[in-house]
């Protein structure tokens, strides 16, 4: 790791005044929450901040479930949202999500936040002896666009990334229609979760709607029948404790048998959790296990792009969609 | 801050198996690295150093995590639990008796991990059936390849745990 | 063997050990005093290294000393051979001139106080290439057949063996099947990763290694450095795993010991798991193998 200062403030007020900034990975100043990301781009010397800003013991960590709907306190950890009992009854898709993510012991590190705002997996980005990386290094092209690319996204991209953007908790949220409570010194703002990640563009190193001295505090989700009836599917080559090569959040607000509102957000394929409105009106009236659910899933792939190697990713999101909206359909 | 000089050090309370440290230390410093090369507590072993293999799982404040990804700086005052302070002097913890009978390793090197991983998969009411055993210790590898009789070792020490699940 | 273990539940003799958290693997040994070096590794697959400037690295805080090839003393390198070395191939000279002939290759060693300064110093090191096309593909290599393979015994012996009569058996069968085979290259990725601790004592060379095979470790370091193989003693009493990797002394420890010997600090060198993956050599190669299968009577008259 590059040497930097470890700053440890005791209140948020102390934190703020840092100026750190999250989602630009040029950024001097950065936060570190439960490290499990942070951690690893210090060892590999993916970021070099020269100063750390620690949120341990300054954010909210509390979780609270009534009939409005839920509030989660940035530094409530995957772990404990997970198994909490009220999102279990009313929000499933989460506890699914995050069940679905990383292995138990990140889960108890890990934190709402730092995982919204995680890095991307690409070998290209995570591998400092890569010299193209415009993420990484502005101007330098992208490696993924004539290498390996498997792993890549079909939908967001630009020529100067293809980097997949990596939570399920994100996917799952973005879904559920989730906003954030974001802090800074002098102001409280709600940014709807869905405008956080930026698409790559031509400025791939600016990767969330955060300015300087801006932390996510808490994240909040409305209520509604459409987020118990709800399924996660996660498709990847190993069982457990590995990234989506394609996920599926869905829930469903049902009318009978027939869908009345989907939501639908897909990860694993697109530069930032991809909601995707034009499935979701092609679902109304529609009844899920029945063949106008393929048509409806269809209109995912328009502006899908395949880069040679993530070609395959195109239909079986497609698939994928299918495969969940008939398991969360099944659902009581 | 100029990038090549020499970052202030942090002093660090670490309060590893019930005894307390006054650490100074680099920054960088992983909890790992503290525990293995400040404290000479090796027990807990480096595999990957990126939070991908579980060998470095410790319990803090009783909950299992990987010290890799831990900086020390920022584990001020609380509990650490390594492999060192599982056994109460001659007498090992139940799931290390039960790792020696079902030979549940073979180099070793997992395995004080896999214990730690495997106490708190227990005592979070985890190891139900092999099946959960196996979704609940993914993330600990074994290179060895022991992981039916590590799945055999947590299964008798959970069932002599009870019901209850404490281990 | 006493008929009272045979066949009994007996607990490994290290078992309490190992559960316990009290075996010692290499990186474990407590030697006071002793300074931490991190590998710079090459990063193209071929090519002459043209450049390599380790100024800012030894300007670095807590960094005692940078070994490239400009400066690391010139080794023996006497010639050596383990027993399952093959016929064909010379192992890596550490350190001793400009050529890369493989990605994550050690051109480099950073000596320095603590292990995150060590580490961080040896990202600083810079370098240039002058790279080279590299092949990468078996099927662009021209093989070198195995001559000649010697018997424990110090006879020589053909490399390949026969029994019965292969030719005449596929001749005559039924249906024979010919067929290209190619596995993929596997690495070892055992659980522990490399590491080495050098401690000198004027001729005299302890190592605290990660080994399957001490014995082979001390005659190969004794063979490049030029001293009696009885001047180094190899530690390793536990292996976090191995699969063939320990087999070869390697680059660390070469690393470890000319690092050790120059700057009269016992040293130790670690390796991150990233790098395992690359400059280590793997268990085994893509090889090529050509079947021919014989069905009916005469399948007894093959090999």
């Amino acid at each position: 790791m590059h040497p930097f200062t470890l700053e440890r403030p005791r209140d948020l007020a102390a934190a703020l005044a840092f100026q750190a900034q999250a989602g630009r990975t040029d950024a001097a100043a950065e936060y570190i929450a439960g490290g499990t990301d942070m951690v690893q781009l210090l060892q590999e010397e993916v970021r070099q901040p020269t100063r750390l800003v620690s949120l341990a013991g300054v954010l909210d960590h509390r979780i609270e479930v009534n009939d409005q709907g839920l509030r989660i306190g940035a530094a409530a950890t995957m772990a404990d949202v997970a198994a909490h009992s009220g999102i279990v009854q009313q929000f499933p898709l989460i506890s699914e999500a995050l069940l679905n993510s990383a292995s138990p012991q990140v889960r108890n590190q890990a934190t709402m936040g730092g995982n919204l705002l995680q890095r991307t997996r690409c070998p290209y980005f995570r591998d400092v002896g890569y010299t193209a990386c415009n993420k990484r290094v502005p101007g330098s092209g992208c490696a993924a666009l004539t290498g390996d690319n498997q792993w890549h996204a079909v939908l967001g991209t630009s020529d100067n990334c293809i980097a997949v953007h990596p939570s399920d908790l994100a996917v799952a949220l973005v879904a559920l229609d989730a906003e954030l409570e974001v802090r800074s010194a002098s102001d409280r703002r709600t940014l709807r979760l869905i405008d956080l990640h930026r698409l790559p563009g031509d400025t791939p190193h600016i990767e969330a709607a955060l300015e300087p001295g801006e932390v996510i505090a808490a994240i909040q989700v409305p209520s509604g029948p459409a987020a118990r009836r709800s399924h996660y599917l996660k498709v990847r080559t190993r069982a457990s404790f590995e990234f989506a090569l394609v996920s599926v959040a869905v829930a469903l607000d049902m009318d009978g048998p027939r869908v009345a509102t989907a939501r639908i957000a897909l990860g694993g394929v697109g530069t930032k959790p991809w909601r995707t409105p034009e499935v979701e009106a092609a679902l109304k009236g529609v009844t899920p296990g029945s063949p106008e659910v393929r048509n409806a899933a269809a209109l995912a792939a328009q502006g899908a792009q395949g880069r040679g190697h993530n070609d395959f990713k195109i239909e079986l999101m497609q698939r994928a969609i299918v495969r969940a909206v008939e398991i969360a359909g099944a659902r009581a | 801050m100029p990038p090549d000089l020499s970052p202030p050090s942090i002093t660090v309370a670490l309060r590893v198996n019930g005894s307390e440290h006054q650490l100074v230390l680099d920054p960088r410093t992983t909890l790992l690295d503290a525990l293995r090369e400040h404290l000479q507590l090796t027990g807990t072993k480096k595999g990957c150093a990126l939070g991908q293999c579980g060998a470095c799982t410790v319990l803090l404040d009783g909950k299992r995590v990987k010290s890799c990804l831990s900086l020390a700086g920022l584990i001020d005052k609380r509990d650490i639990t390594t492999i060192e302070g599982l056994s109460s002097g001659e007498q090992l913890h139940p799931l290390q008796t039960a790792f020696v009978e079902r030979d549940a390793f073979q180099c070793g090197y997992c395995t004080p991990g896999q214990i730690m991983a495997g106490v708190a998969c227990i005592a979070e009411g985890h190891a139900g059936s092999a099946e959960e055993i196996r979704e609940w210790m993914s993330g600990n590898i074994c290179r060895c390849g022991a992981y039916d009789n590590i799945v055999a070792a947590i299964q008798d020490a959970a069932g002599a745990a009870g019901a209850t699940g404490r281990g | 063997m006493s008929a009272a273990f045979i066949g009994q539940p007996i607990s490994r003799v290290d078992g309490r050990s190992k559960v316990t958290g009290s075996a010692a693997y290499a990186a474990e040994f407590i030697v006071p005093g002793h300074a931490y070096a991190a590998i710079v590794r090459a990063n193209v697959a071929k090519g002459r290294i043209a450049t390599i400037d380790s100024a800012r690295a030894e300007g670095a805080p807590g960094v005692i000393a940078v070994f490239t090839y400009r400066n690391s003393p010139r080794l023996a390198y006497r010639p050596h051979k383990g027993a399952v070395d093959p016929e064909v191939g010379e192992r890596l000279h550490v350190l001793q001139d400009d050529r890369v002939t493989h990605q994550g290759q050690p051109i480099g060693l950073v000596v320095a106080e603590t292990l995150e300064q060590a580490i961080d110093a040896a990202n600083l090191v810079s370098v240039t290439y002058t790279p080279e096309s590299a092949v990468v593909d078996i099927a662009h290599v021209t093989p070198v057949a195995p001559t000649q393979q010697k018997t424990d015994q110090g006879e020589k012996r053909p490399s390949e063996t026969l029994r019965g009569n292969v030719e005449s058996a596929l001749a005559a069968a039924e249906v024979t099947i010919d067929q290209t085979y190619v596995i993929p290259r596997e690495n070892h990725n055992p659980m522990e990763m490399h590491a080495t601790i050098a401690a000198w004592d004027g001729e005299r060379l302890t190592l605290w290694d990660k080994s399957q095979w001490v014995g082979n470790v001390a005659e190969e370091i004794a063979a490049v450095f030029g001293i009696p193989a009885t001047n180094v003693h190899v530690i390793s009493p536990f292996v976090g795993g191995a699969f063939g990797a320990p087999h070869v002394a390697a680059c660390d420890v070469g690393g470890a010991r000319c690092a050790g010997r120059r700057t009269t600090r016992q040293t130790h060198v670690v390796t991150s798991g990233n790098v395992l993956r690359r400059g280590i050599p793997p268990a085994h190669g893509p090889a090529r193998r050509a079947r021919r299968i014989a069905r009916g009577p005469s399948l007894r008259d093959a090999a």
